[in-house]
């Protein structure tokens, strides 16, 4: 990732300066979806592998 | 002379210069301040529910606050604050007068990769303010996480909280908060400390999801009469409510459009977001006395220091929409009334054979309604929105139509989205994680290691 701020100095700079300006954004917007979507579906699976081994014990 | 002229032309622009600098660092650190302040809603809510849960649920109860808080945040960021841009004319996504709204304007300003949406030299709000807003989006979460303690299934839950704090009140704050929504500008609608959309959409939606998600086993008995089931420690709860006390200055502070900036109503004096003039001095007067109105008024029918506290949020609640205008021992009548009020609603839900666990629907969903409405009632007659001549004003019909969309909008969604998590069965934990408890179950912890607090209610 190229950094914004291509003059050598902050002098005269303007404008937004985040990591990756108008190149990765949707790379990095979509790589926190696809964590989100790991983080919940292994939520979703622990929390249903808990409760079926509550229902086994408690037969 | 003229050189004389020429250094005080100059002495005259750096000082301009300055007081600009301070001007907008003081509003940028006005609404990052609202911030932190506004997490001590959610620390409030994480003891209060986490008090209000039985010892054996007590931990499953904050983990399931926590992530909501978690999840709220990059939701809000893909989408929600985008439909806040999008929306406000209806479902449109036309633009409406103020030229703020649209889909241009929010694809512009509000898109995730929008150059808005991340450090910017030449954007000193955007941040501060969507903080706010997803702060206030977390808010709504936390409403609907209380009233369904202790039986939910934490993935069932994440995606109610998600669509209510990313999706719901956000169109609903649209349509009744923004300067073109089409309540403000139609029908003169005047929510100023977000009753309505915040408070009733939250309230209604859990409603909603109450009635799918059905009673904790042993609240109801086969007569129908109900049992109390008490949480495990009523300390932490009533710091819990005090705590969320304490955030609403934060929160209401957030509702205030301060002066001086490009963005401003105003060069001069605090505004409220429809850009009607108000001071935070005499939000504060309000704020206290609606306080005070609500525990003692909740005191008075009840003697019972959860509902004191919860009347404490409920006096502010029923204040919070005219709470730019009230006359203060006005907004100590109506939290007096409001809270008053909430428990006998409160029993009523209960009557209806729902499990409401804190009284979620009494103190927001019900008194966010009263907050609106009395708006209509005492608060007719004012110029609802700025402008030099002939502006829409704040009427009974305007503030009657925003109640009942406010109901509608949070009660459907909450409803319908509930009903299909039932069906595929993501709403509900199993009866026996039920009865052995939710942290036993699935929480790699302990709340009481040396057990100091064995639960004791009808359904252990």
């Amino acid at each position: 990732m190229n950094s914004p701020v291509t003059a050598g100095t902050w002098d005269g700079f303007e404008g937004a300066y985040y990591t990756g300006l108008g190149s990765t954004e949707l790379p990095w917007l979509i790589a926190t979806m696809i964590l989100l979507a790991i983080a919940i579906w292994m939520g979703a699976r622990h929390e249903h592998e808990a409760y079926e081994a509550v229902e086994e014990k408690e037969g | 002379m003229e050189q004389d002229l020429a250094t005080l032309a100059a002495t005259v622009a750096e000082l301009k210069a300055k007081a600009d600098a301070t001007g907008t660092t003081f509003s940028e650190t006005f609404y990052y301040l609202t911030i932190p302040i506004m997490v001590l809603i959610h620390v409030g809510f994480l003891a209060y529910e986490m008090g209000a849960s039985r010892s054996k649920n007590a931990l499953a109860s904050g983990i399931k606050n926590i992530l909501a808080f978690a999840l709220i945040v990059p939701f809000f960021y893909y989408v929600g604050w985008w439909i806040y841009w999008a929306f406000p004319t209806g479902l449109t996504l036309s633009e409406g007068a103020m030229g703020i709204s649209g889909l241009a304007y929010a694809n512009e300003v509000a898109s995730p990769t929008s150059q808005y949406m991340g450090p910017n030299l030449d954007d000193r709000a955007s941040g501060v303010f969507w903080g706010a807003f997803v702060l206030f989006a977390a808010t709504t979460a936390s409403i609907l996480s209380g009233g369904v303690i202790e039986r939910i299934k934490l993935t069932g839950f994440i995606v109610l909280a998600v669509v209510l704090g990313a999706f719901v009140w956000i169109l609903a704050a649209a349509w009744g908060w923004h300067a073109d929504g089409w309540l403000v500008s139609k029908f003169g609608y005047h929510d100023f400390g977000a009753a309505g959309v915040v408070h009733m959409i939250a309230g209604f939606f859990a409603l909603g999801v109450l009635i799918n998600l059905g009673p904790r086993i042993g609240k109801f008995n086969p007569d129908g009469s109900a049992n109390a089931i008490p949480g495990h420690s009523m300390p932490m709860t009533l710091i819990g409510l005090m705590l969320i006390i304490a955030g609403f200055w934060g929160f209401l502070m957030g509702c205030v459009i301060v002066p001086g900036e490009a963005w401003s109503w105003s060069a001069s004096i605090e505004n409220s977001i429809y850009g009607t003039p108000m001071t935070i001095s005499g939000m504060t007067f309000n704020i206290l006395m609606g306080f005070a109105g609500g525990i003692i008024g909740a005191w008075m029918v009840t003697r019972d220091p959860f509902w004191m506290m919860s009347g404490a949020l409920g006096g502010i609640i029923s204040c919070a929409a005219g709470i730019d205008l009230w006359w203060p021992p006005l907004a100590f009548v109506i939290g007096f009334i409001g809270s008053s009020m909430m428990p006998f609603v409160s029993s009523f839900i209960e009557k209806m054979k729902i499990d409401d666990a804190v009284g979620a629907f009494a103190v927001h969903g019900f008194l966010g309604l009263w907050g609106v409405i009395v708006v209509g009632i005492v608060g007719t007659g004012y110029p609802a929105f700025f402008g030099e001549a002939d502006v829409v004003e704040i009427s009974f019909t305007g503030q009657l139509v925003g109640a009942v969309v406010m109901a509608v909008l949070g009660f459907v969604p909450g409803y319908g989205v509930s009903l299909l998590l039932k069906v595929m069965g993501l709403l509900r934990v199993p009866e026996a994680a039920e009865i052995v408890g939710l942290d036993k179950t699935k929480v790699p912890a302990s709340a009481y290691p040396e057990a100091l607090h064995p639960s004791v209610s009808p359904a252990e």
